[in-house]
């Protein structure tokens, strides 16, 4: 096989795993959103199937460098790809996550109005991860930089969040819940930065030069 | 040319081209090659055979005067100085300005005397003993040979014929030392003693390098050429520097889409 053959497979294999993700998250955000606990479990048995995808791109990666030393826009790219694959594994965790946060709170009294945060926020994960692995994939330097700006606005729900925590903390019925949601976000907002990390990927790979968003 | 050289020896830049073409009759080997090399550092020439690189590698030394109709055009400053002034001696040149080939080519005599030889040639007979063990030390062969200094210098390895070559080019106390294809007739673990060697040379010395392994470029260059073969009307292929960078920037950046075909492997 040729090494243009081996990138090519080793890029088909990562997006073959952003589907993956994609679909996890939406799942995972969905069963949040509806309390769905059935969902839930399987969203969270899926996990090893993205980290069996990641373990493979991990593998062939290895084995491209030590037969083929790429250079320049193949190392590039190769590089890219790995280091995506990463974060997209940790997306399959935040998937996770949002399972066990949905078999923890599915029966506490939780504040609506939160929770409705929680899943914008999880929403949002779903757009910017979703854009991000459409700019890799293109090669699209614009959507790279637009989709990594979109975090701030999970930053600012995030905040929202946490000013609305003060005015229910007192509520002890509803603590148990505030709790696992605080949490959640906080997860969440990492998913943010996920994203944004597979944006600058992006952008290395067009540009050949590293800037943080 | 001793005196001067010496004196503007804290020039950065150890070569200076500008503008040079090499032909040989009618025939341009390389043309138009403008570039700075700097001192302490290693340079690697790159690019597919007939590019010129080791043409032009030879007119750094002035090796080409030694080829009829060769004719070196442009402008070569070494260490501010024009290598082809015509009060400039070929043989101070090629004192300072020592060369390793591609086969290792040792004189069929002791070890000794392979590196006594350059010294006796340039008068640098005092302290003998002591020059032939500092050479032999720098090219990391004396503790391989010291016990067999008349051994003929055709019985040793390809590897350690090759070091003992460097140490006959540095035992005349060169500034600079031009490598064509130094490795190419060696093994990988006789290739790593001289890459080996040559981090350790550039601490004292300025090294140009021609290499066809890529890798060996990356591996051992600060600084890297790439030349190509362009077909000129007469149907005929001339050589012509595309990109010089840092080595770093060659092999994960380069600018030219030519570069980028050639060093991974698509063209050449």
């Amino acid at each position: 096989m040729s090494l243009e053959q081996k990138i090519n497979n080793l890029e088909t294999d990562l997006h073959i795993m952003g589907t993956l993700v994609l679909d996890s998250l939406v799942s995972a955000v969905r069963a949040l959103e509806d309390k769905d606990t059935l969902k839930a479990s399987e969203v969270m048995d899926k996990d090893d199937e993205i980290d069996d995808a990641y373990m493979k791109i991990d593998q062939d990666w290895f084995e491209l460098m030590a037969t083929e030393q790429p250079v320049a826009s193949d190392l590039r790219l190769s590089t890219s790809i790995l280091q995506a694959s990463l974060h997209l594994e940790r997306l399959g965790d935040l998937s996770v996550y949002l399972g066990k946060t949905t078999h923890e709170i599915h029966d506490l009294p939780i504040p609506e109005s939160l929770h409705k945060i929680v899943v914008e926020m999880g929403d949002m994960v779903i757009d910017m991860a979703s854009s991000a692995l459409e700019s890799l994939k293109n090669r699209d330097a614009e959507l790279a930089l637009s989709t990594a700006r979109k975090d701030e606005l999970i930053n600012s729900l995030y905040n929202k969040m946490l000013n609305e925590v003060p005015n229910i903390s007192g509520n002890k019925d509803l603590y148990s819940g505030l709790f696992r949601l605080i949490t959640c976000v906080r997860t969440l907002e990492r998913g943010g930065d996920h994203a944004v990390d597979i944006c600058e990927l992006a952008s290395f790979l067009i540009t050949g030069e590293f800037k943080e968003f | 040319m001793e005196t001067e050289i010496t004196t503007k020896k804290e020039l950065d830049h150890v070569f200076t081209v500008r503008d040079v073409s090499v032909s040989y009759g009618d025939f341009t080997a390389v043309k138009n090659v403008s570039m700075d090399m700097f001192k302490n550092n290693i340079t690697a020439f790159i690019g597919p055979s007939g590019c010129g690189k080791s043409t032009l590698i030879r007119s750094f030394n002035r090796m080409n005067d030694l080829i009829p109709n060769a004719v070196v055009n442009g402008e070569i400053n070494y260490q501010g100085i024009n290598l082809y002034d015509e009060e400039v001696d070929p043989v101070q040149v090629r004192r300072r300005i020592g060369m390793v080939f591609q086969k290792p080519n040792p004189f069929p005599k002791s070890i000794r005397e392979n590196i006594t030889f350059g010294l006796k040639v340039n008068n640098m007979t005092d302290n003998l003993d002591e020059r032939v063990e500092k050479a032999l030390t720098q090219a990391a062969l004396w503790d391989e040979v010291k016990n067999d200094l008349d051994k003929n210098a055709l019985d040793l390895s390809g590897g350690q014929q090759q070091r003992l070559c460097i140490a006959r080019t540095i035992a005349v106390e060169p500034d600079t030392i031009l490598m064509d294809e130094p490795c190419s007739a060696l093994d990988p673990v006789a290739t790593k003693k001289i890459e080996d060697l040559m981090q350790i040379l550039v601490k004292d010395f300025s090294i140009l390098i021609v290499t066809h392994n890529m890798q060996q470029a990356s591996r051992v260059s600060n600084y890297c050429a790439f030349f190509t073969t362009k077909a000129t009307d007469d149907g005929r292929r001339t050589g012509e520097l595309v990109e010089y960078s840092d080595t770093k920037t060659m092999f994960t950046n380069p600018s030219e889409s030519l570069t980028e075909e050639y060093i991974s492997g698509r063209f050449g």
